[in-house]
């Protein structure tokens, strides 16, 4: 009996004292953590949680998520930058966390070349939404509302948000209040209540479609759920917001590594699961590979560089 | 309403049953272990439920949930080690009268309780859930802002002595729920240059630490005259009365129960509140309701039944946003939302026209975790209540280990373990200093939310405050809170009149 | 009415000017305009704390009958003083063990060290429950829940 005893403390002993080395042969050994930079229940939160169930079954080991929200995904996006780049830390954040929050959070001092990406999945659908019962039907409408109600009020999850009704307000002598609120849930929470007059979503708002209805697409191109709703450009304004959920890790992770991941997020992507999931929630699919990621990265940099400078924003 | 047998049918086979008695089951181990609760349970859980069927993989998750609020009051009446901090009331009740000798008898009751709350507030979900959503959209984050401002004042006050002291924990609670990455501009806060505070101080490992720990050190300074009572406990031996639940218990706890599952349920809906004030407002609720508010902290039953039934009643209520409408009301309720939609379920309106049956055998599984909890506790009652018998030196480490153990799991590692073991220390303090380390608790649970309230406030009346009189029920809890803090003071001026009056008596 | 009140409200009073006027300020950077200060609710809580103790330096100010002074205990015996150093000083040690001598021994020392502490001295106990309990978290953390110990 002694020495079963002896052999259990030698096996705990063994296990406590490895630490796990870079065995890229047997990755993954054991499960993997994934970060999410948003909230429980939104949409990132969505579609990370069916994502690691799949990729999970592909590689065979179970990815647990991790929600750390706050800054716009940009505090999951810090701590990912400590994280050891042993493959088994990543973060599904959406592409703008990188390309366009840097410019307009100070403490947000990580950039794109910090890191390595494994792809992207699928697409937001950043707009501008209202409470269905609202007098106002698209963007117009609604500023020709705001001038006759002063203490308009717009609900801004993140500093894009903020920097949106920063620059629709510029030189126009609008007052609108902006209401913080707390992820997707936070902005849904206050626009069925009726609490406010306008609010930015991400995508959200799409599955609910009874309750809110759209008054700008963000995005570069009409939505499918708004097709006679213009773009903010078609209105007027030189913005666009795409956004893609991007698969993240560690920029000293072993490019074998990486590899696997790219590969079991490719299988993702035509996985019948995740395809229904993109339909349910409207976020259509956009899959791209390692490479491709990085250089639309670069591209959205460049282009949210351009659009800040010519609106004048300033990092806060 | 062929739905509703169908979804019962599905529902009552043998392998539903015991994936729902199995997390059941789980979730109530895991409360009772103090330091463990519904965090880790649940957080075990999930990624067993994606090879399951989504009716058994939602049944499980719910029934983990319910257990471990249930189980929590066990480690808070044998040990007064309550695993979450929404357990803590029932240990300023229960662990007297588990040093009376009356441990089987506030375990018992605190189960009924349980589960009494968990079942109406499940009936509640049930019939309720559409109309209850609807009227929870009127509270806005102006009045949320107001009832947490309440809430806070109330839970205050109840901290016996002096509502100054009440009132400083609270603001320390809140103080170092500010500790962080702030959330908009991701300034650090009170981070000192710590890295692993820039995520704030870890709940868990705080609420460990104040609540178990705490304690455990205050027992170990205190062993041997506690050891000495378990003694004597033995000699005489407990008579029935002490084991079971009389009539005359009822009698008391009837009217707790009944205000507990109101307020419980209530405080689920809304969203931002939590658990834990829940069933603190319960506790105070029935303590100025008491004819005998003195025995309050010195074995009232009917504390035990307030804490518990309001803390399990919050549980199903929680899910009533998340039915009714889409949006998840609390952790549990956040994660089953993923849970719903990976087995391509839509929470919200919507569920009840596209998947009737399903929802229905959700509702039948909840209804049956209601009546397992009842069966698997009371089997386990008689088991747990023989720790009383078993010797500090004993009891302690383990504890401690648990605490460990549980602050180590939630708290990112060996991090977790230092807080709780600076928390245990001020904990300690705050004990034996008398300042009340619950309203600390609760001020720090509901900083976060206090604080994203209020900034909303101030947005949405347009940094005016004359504007809130467009809003009845912020205004009305606000004066509430005034009112709170004036009777409190009153209160507490009578009583230290009567105390100096009592030391002006010459003592020979 | 209390001198442990009365210090207790002197130190905290300390405390919350401290962090009001020194350690906040330092620490907590401004945010942007047209956004509420990020120091705002520390501030308003180490605001409230000092106001608060002076509150509960005033009352315990006057003490009832000069008398009861002297007989007035501290609240916190020797025995607990000396329990909250047993548990500094065991925990305190397992935490470093842990950090540069891994799981087993830190959690090894924290059960043997507080039994110990706790006045067990019979062989059996202080040898089956350090093992019995290692056994469990070896289970729950490598089996069940499938991560490592770092």
């Amino acid at each position: 009996m002694l020495s079963n005893l002896g052999l259990t403390f030698v096996a705990a002993s063994f296990g406590t004292a490895v630490v796990a080395g870079p065995a890229l042969a047997e990755y993954p050994d054991r499960p993997i953590t994934m970060m999410i930079g948003y909230k429980a229940g939104g949409g990132t939160d969505t579609v990370g949680r069916v994502l690691a169930k799949v990729m999970g079954e592909d590689l065979g080991q179970q990815i647990n998520i991790l929600n750390k929200a706050g800054a716009g995904g940009g505090i999951a996006t810090i701590k990912l930058k400590k994280a050891k780049p042993d493959g088994y830390t990543i973060l599904l954040n959406p592409s703008t966390s990188l390309t366009l929050n840097p410019y307009l959070v100070k403490k947000l001092t990580y950039r794109i070349d910090d890191y390595t990406y494994a792809g992207m999945l699928t697409a937001y659908q950043a707009a501008l939404v209202a409470p269905i019962d609202r007098p106002y039907n698209n963007l117009k409408e609604f500023l020709a509302y705001a001038k006759k109600n002063p203490g308009t009020k717009y609900a801004a999850l993140n500093s894009t948000a903020r920097m949106v009704m920063n620059v629709i307000t510029k030189d126009s002598g609008l007052d609108i209040s902006i209401v913080p609120v707390k992820g997707g849930a936070g902005m849904l929470a206050v626009v069925f209540g009726g609490q406010v007059d306008l609010a930015y979503s991400g995508g959200i708002h799409q599955q609910h479609p009874t309750k809110i209805k759209l008054i700008a697409a963000g995005t570069s191109s009409r939505q499918p759920l708004g097709p006679n709703i213009p773009t903010l450009r078609e209105d007027g304004y030189d913005m666009s917001f795409d956004s893609f959920t991007t698969l993240i890790v560690p920029k000293k992770t072993p490019k074998a590594i990486v590899a696997k991941l790219e590969a079991a997020l490719a299988k993702a992507a035509k996985n019948p699961d995740i395809i229904a999931l993109s339909a349910r929630v409207s976020f259509p699919m956009a899959h791209r590979n390692g490479a491709d990621a990085t250089a639309e990265m670069h591209r959205q940099w460049r282009d949210y560089g351009k659009l800040i400078k010519a609106t004048g924003t300033t990092a806060k | 309403m062929e739905n509703l047998i169908g979804g019962f049918q599905d529902i009552l086979t043998p392998v539903n049953i015991a994936w729902i008695a199995l997390g059941v089951t789980i979730g109530y181990v895991v409360g009772v272990l103090p330091g463990l609760g519904k965090g880790t349970a649940v957080a075990v859980a999930i990624p067993l439920t994606y090879y399951i069927s989504p009716l058994a993989a939602i049944a499980l998750l719910i029934g983990i949930a319910k257990g471990s609020t249930a189980g929590s009051a066990v480690s808070a009446i044998l040990l007064n080690a309550p695993g979450e901090p929404s357990s803590a009331p029932t240990a300023l009740d229960g662990y007297p009268l588990a040093r009376q000798g009356k441990a089987h008898k506030a375990l018992k009751m605190g189960l009924f309780a349980s589960v009494i709350g968990d079942f109406i507030s499940t009936l509640v979900l049930i019939v309720l859930a559409a109309p209850l959503a609807e009227y929870a959209l009127l509270i806005g984050p102006v009045e949320l802002c107001a009832i947490l401002l309440f809430s806070l004042t109330f839970i205050g006050g109840l901290s016996g002595s002096s509502l100054s002291k009440g009132m400083i924990a609270a603001c320390f609670g809140i103080l170092c729920s500010t500790v962080g990455l702030e959330i908009e501009t991701a300034i650090p806060r009170l981070t000192f240059g710590v890295l692993e505070l820039q995520d704030g101080l870890p709940l868990i490992p705080v609420a460990i630490g104040m609540l178990a720990t705490a304690e455990m050190i205050v027992q170990m300074g205190n062993h041997k005259s506690i050891d000495q009572q378990t003694s004597l406990l033995d000699e005489g031996n407990a008579s029935r009365e002490d084991k079971i639940v009389l009539w005359e218990d009822w009698k008391y706890c009837i009217p707790a129960i009944g205000r507990g599952t109101a307020i419980g349920t209530v405080v689920g809906i809304l969203p931002g509140l939590g658990a834990s004030v829940g069933s603190f407002l319960s506790y105070g609720a029935t303590k100025k309701a008491s004819k005998r508010p003195e025995l309050f902290g010195k074995g009232a039953i009917e504390g035990v039944a307030a804490a518990e039934s309001a803390d399990n009643a919050v549980v199903p209520a929680s899910l009533v946003p998340l039915f009714a409408i889409g949006i998840p009301g609390s952790v549990i309720a956040a994660i089953l939302i993923a849970a719903f939609i990976i087995h391509g379920v839509t929470p919200g309106p919507m569920m009840f026209v596209e998947q009737p049956r399903l929802v229905y055998g959700i509702y039948a599984a909840m209804i049956c975790a209601s009546l397992l909890l009842l069966c698997i506790g009371y089997f386990g009652l008689r088991f747990f209540a023989l720790v009383t018998k078993v010797p500090m030196r004993m009891i302690i480490p383990v504890v401690l280990f648990l605490c460990a153990i549980g602050a180590f799991l939630q708290g990112d590692g060996i991090f977790g373990v230092m807080v709780m073991l600076a928390f245990g220390v001020i904990g300690f303090l705050a004990k034996k200093l008398e300042f009340s380390f619950v309203t600390f608790l609760i001020g720090f649970v509901i900083g976060p939310s206090f604080e994203l309230t209020f900034r909303q406030s101030i947005a949405l009346l347009n940094r005016d405050i004359t504007q809130i009189i467009d809003r009845p029920i912020a205004i009305a809890f606000i004066v509430l809170t005034v009112l709170t803090i004036w009777r409190i003071a009153v209160a507490n001026g009578k009583k230290n009149q009567l105390a100096q009056k009592d030391s002006e008596i010459p003592k020979t | 009415m209390t001198r442990s009140d009365f210090i207790s409200g002197i130190v905290l009073l300390v405390f919350g000017l401290v962090f009001l006027f020194v350690l906040i300020p330092h620490d907590i950077e401004a945010g942007p305009e047209g956004v509420l200060p990020p120091s705002l609710v520390p501030n308003l809580m180490v605001g409230g704390i000092a106001l608060l103790s002076l509150i509960l330096i005033v009352k315990n100010w006057k003490r009832p009958g000069g008398q009861n002074v002297a007989r007035e205990q501290s609240p916190i015996s020797i025995s607990e003083v000396k329990a909250v150093a047993w548990a500094i000083t065991i925990i305190g040690v397992s935490i470093l063990l842990f950090l540069w001598g891994g799981a087993l021994p830190a959690a090894t020392l924290l059960v043997i060290g507080l039994m110990l502490a706790m006045g067990e001295r019979r062989l059996l106990p202080l040898v089956v429950t350090p093992v019995t309990l290692l056994i469990g978290a070896y289970l729950l953390f490598y089996q069940l829940l499938g991560t490592s110990i770092e």
